[in-house]
């Protein structure tokens, strides 16, 4: 069995570096075929982050009557954790002290705000929660409950200042996320098709070796499996040369898209990843090369 | 001899072919094939005789398996060859050598290497594919050509190495395809010689031809075909070349 499965791997080596021209071609549409799926597998990763900076920016904020203190905003912060558990993605208390400071922060240099701020005295600035929720319309419940449940506590809760902005962004969101899939699905079928038809191309010149192979004798899988494992090869190289420029070219990209969107770093985020691209790379690679042989070859094991 | 005779007596005693009411039609006008009934027993050698188009080729197919019958069965040994199975069909296969017309030798392959993969088809060792195929390459006088690519050998060659390809595994049975086609009378017979040699040794032997020089050389039992039926079986060999 060994010795056979040593001959099948042989006899595909045979194949693969005998039909050079055939084996080039076949390569170069696997390298591309790769490069496109990692490509999308990394546009993939960035819109997550793009998504997840967006959702992160889009919460509401509690404000709280001038002297509410700390714990009782963080009984607030906990009885609405308990109300809607799967709702809060996260909250974050926001002191006058800390409010104050970011709003010096922000607009320190502007005249017009400065001036507004000491008119407006020492306590101008309220205690806030801000509250960020996995989706946008659980911001209309919250903020229902928050008035009904604590009305001498809280004064505002910003969400119709922001309703239609949070709904736009979630919708944009939508909108992305839904795009990547479909752009997804389309580039794998167009992989597949054009992977196919190119090995088809490339061992058509072998349906009379196969032909004769099967009338000396040959079993169906022993007059197959050498095409499939010079598909496989095909896969395999093609999975080489695609990773020999997505690498470098991944990290020649990565400081510019930190320029675009800094919360986002393709390098590290390869790294994290790496694992599971160089399997999605290799399984589509390896499969879409041996499927694609084995569909062609099928055809040619009638006689 | 005693020995021989007997166990010659016992091959003999058993068909390994039958063709049963057999008709292959590819054109409704003229059938390649009319209600053949025929029986090879095992370690007879046999020519297949008839001027081109009269069906010899298609009766080999048939018994390959490469072509199925329009009608009727085909059997060898054991084995209904019409209705078997992918794998029961590669062991068929395995147990006839052809020479074919067109040799289909693996254009792919050296010639070491056509030879070699019929041994590596029926699982032979790497040991035994060392010893038999310089063996056989040497007795249809290639030795110094196993490395030579089909392209590269002439049409007498190509034909001495579709024979060693047919022979190296020892199959229950040999079939040549129109041998001296492409050859001329010196290595025509030079081929005849090899294949009376080897049904010698107890193997069924079937010979397809239309020369005949070829026929004349073998002096066996002869089946002629005329227009896809069978006109004469006889071991008779003044035949009369329809």
């Amino acid at each position: 069995m060994l010795t056979t499965f040593r001959r099948l791997i042989k006899f595909g080596w045979s194949g693969f570096a005998r039909n050079k021209e055939a084996s080039v071609v076949t390569i170069f549409v696997m390298t591309l075929a790769v490069f496109l799926i990692s490509g999308w597998l990394m546009f993939n990763g960035l819109s997550q982050a793009l998504i997840n900076e967006v959702s992160s920016q889009m919460g509401i904020s509690a404000y709280f009557q001038r002297g509410t203190n700390e714990e009782q905003i963080n009984q607030v912060d906990e009885q609405l954790r308990e109300s809607f558990p799967e709702a809060i993605e996260a909250t974050q208390y926001v002191s006058p002290a800390a409010a104050l400071e970011e709003f010096k922060k922000r607009h320190g240099g502007e005249g017009l705000y400065q001036k507004a701020l000491e008119e407006a005295g020492p306590d101008a600035i309220r205690p806030a929660l801000d509250i960020t929720a996995y989706q946008e319309n659980q911001y209309r419940e919250i903020t229902d409950y928050l008035g009904e449940s604590f009305p001498s506590l809280i004064y505002q809760v910003d969400y119709l200042n922001r309703q239609e902005v949070i709904n736009k962004a979630f919708y944009l969101m939508r909108k992305l996320d839904y795009f990547s899939l479909i752009a997804g699905l389309v580039l794998i079928c167009l992989v597949i098709l054009v992977v196919f038809n190119t090995i088809r191309l490339a061992i058509y010149s072998t349906r009379e070796e196969m032909e004769t192979m099967k009338l000396v004798g040959a079993s169906n899988w022993f007059a197959w499996c050498p095409f499939v494992v010079q598909g496989a090869i095909y896969g395999l190289a093609g999975f080489l040369a695609a990773n020999i420029i997505f690498i470098p070219l991944l990290f020649w990209l990565t400081p510019h898209l930190s320029l675009i969107l800094p919360s986002f770093n393709l390098g590290i985020y390869y790294q994290a990843h790496c694992l599971f691209i160089i399997a999605v790379q290799l399984g589509a690679s390896l499969g879409l090369g041996m499927a694609s042989t084995f569909l062609a070859t099928r055809y040619y094991l009638k006689v | 001899m005693g020995t021989y005779n007997y166990l010659l007596k016992q091959k003999l005693s058993k068909m390994i072919i039958k063709f049963e009411e057999v008709t292959k039609i590819y054109s409704p006008s003229s059938p390649a094939l009319k209600n053949i009934n025929l029986e090879v027993a095992k370690g007879e050698m046999v020519s297949l005789v008839g001027r081109s188009g009269a069906g010899k080729t298609t009766l080999i197919k048939l018994l390959i398996g490469e072509e199925k019958p329009t009608e009727g069965k085909v059997f060898f040994e054991d084995h209904l060859v019409n209705e078997a199975d992918s794998k029961t069909l590669a062991l068929i296969r395995q147990k006839i050598g052809v020479v074919f017309q067109d040799y289909k030798l693996l254009s792919k392959k050296t010639a070491y290497d056509n030879v070699a993969y019929i041994l590596m088809v029926i699982g032979a060792s790497d040991e035994e594919i060392k010893r038999d195929v310089p063996r056989v390459l040497n007795i249809v006088n290639l030795k110094d050509k196993a490395t030579y690519y089909p392209y590269q050998l002439s049409g007498g060659e190509k034909q001495r190495l579709a024979i060693a390809r047919a022979l190296i595994h020892q199959p229950e049975v040999v079939i040549a395809d129109e041998p001296s086609g492409n050859l001329d009378s010196s290595n025509t017979w030079g081929i005849i010689e090899i294949l009376k040699r080897i049904h010698q040794l107890g193997t069924t032997v079937i010979v397809s031809t239309h020369d005949r020089e070829v026929i004349s050389q073998i002096r066996e039992r002869i089946i002629t075909l005329k227009d896809g039926t069978i006109f004469s079986d006889s071991k008779d060999s003044n035949f009369i070349l329809c």
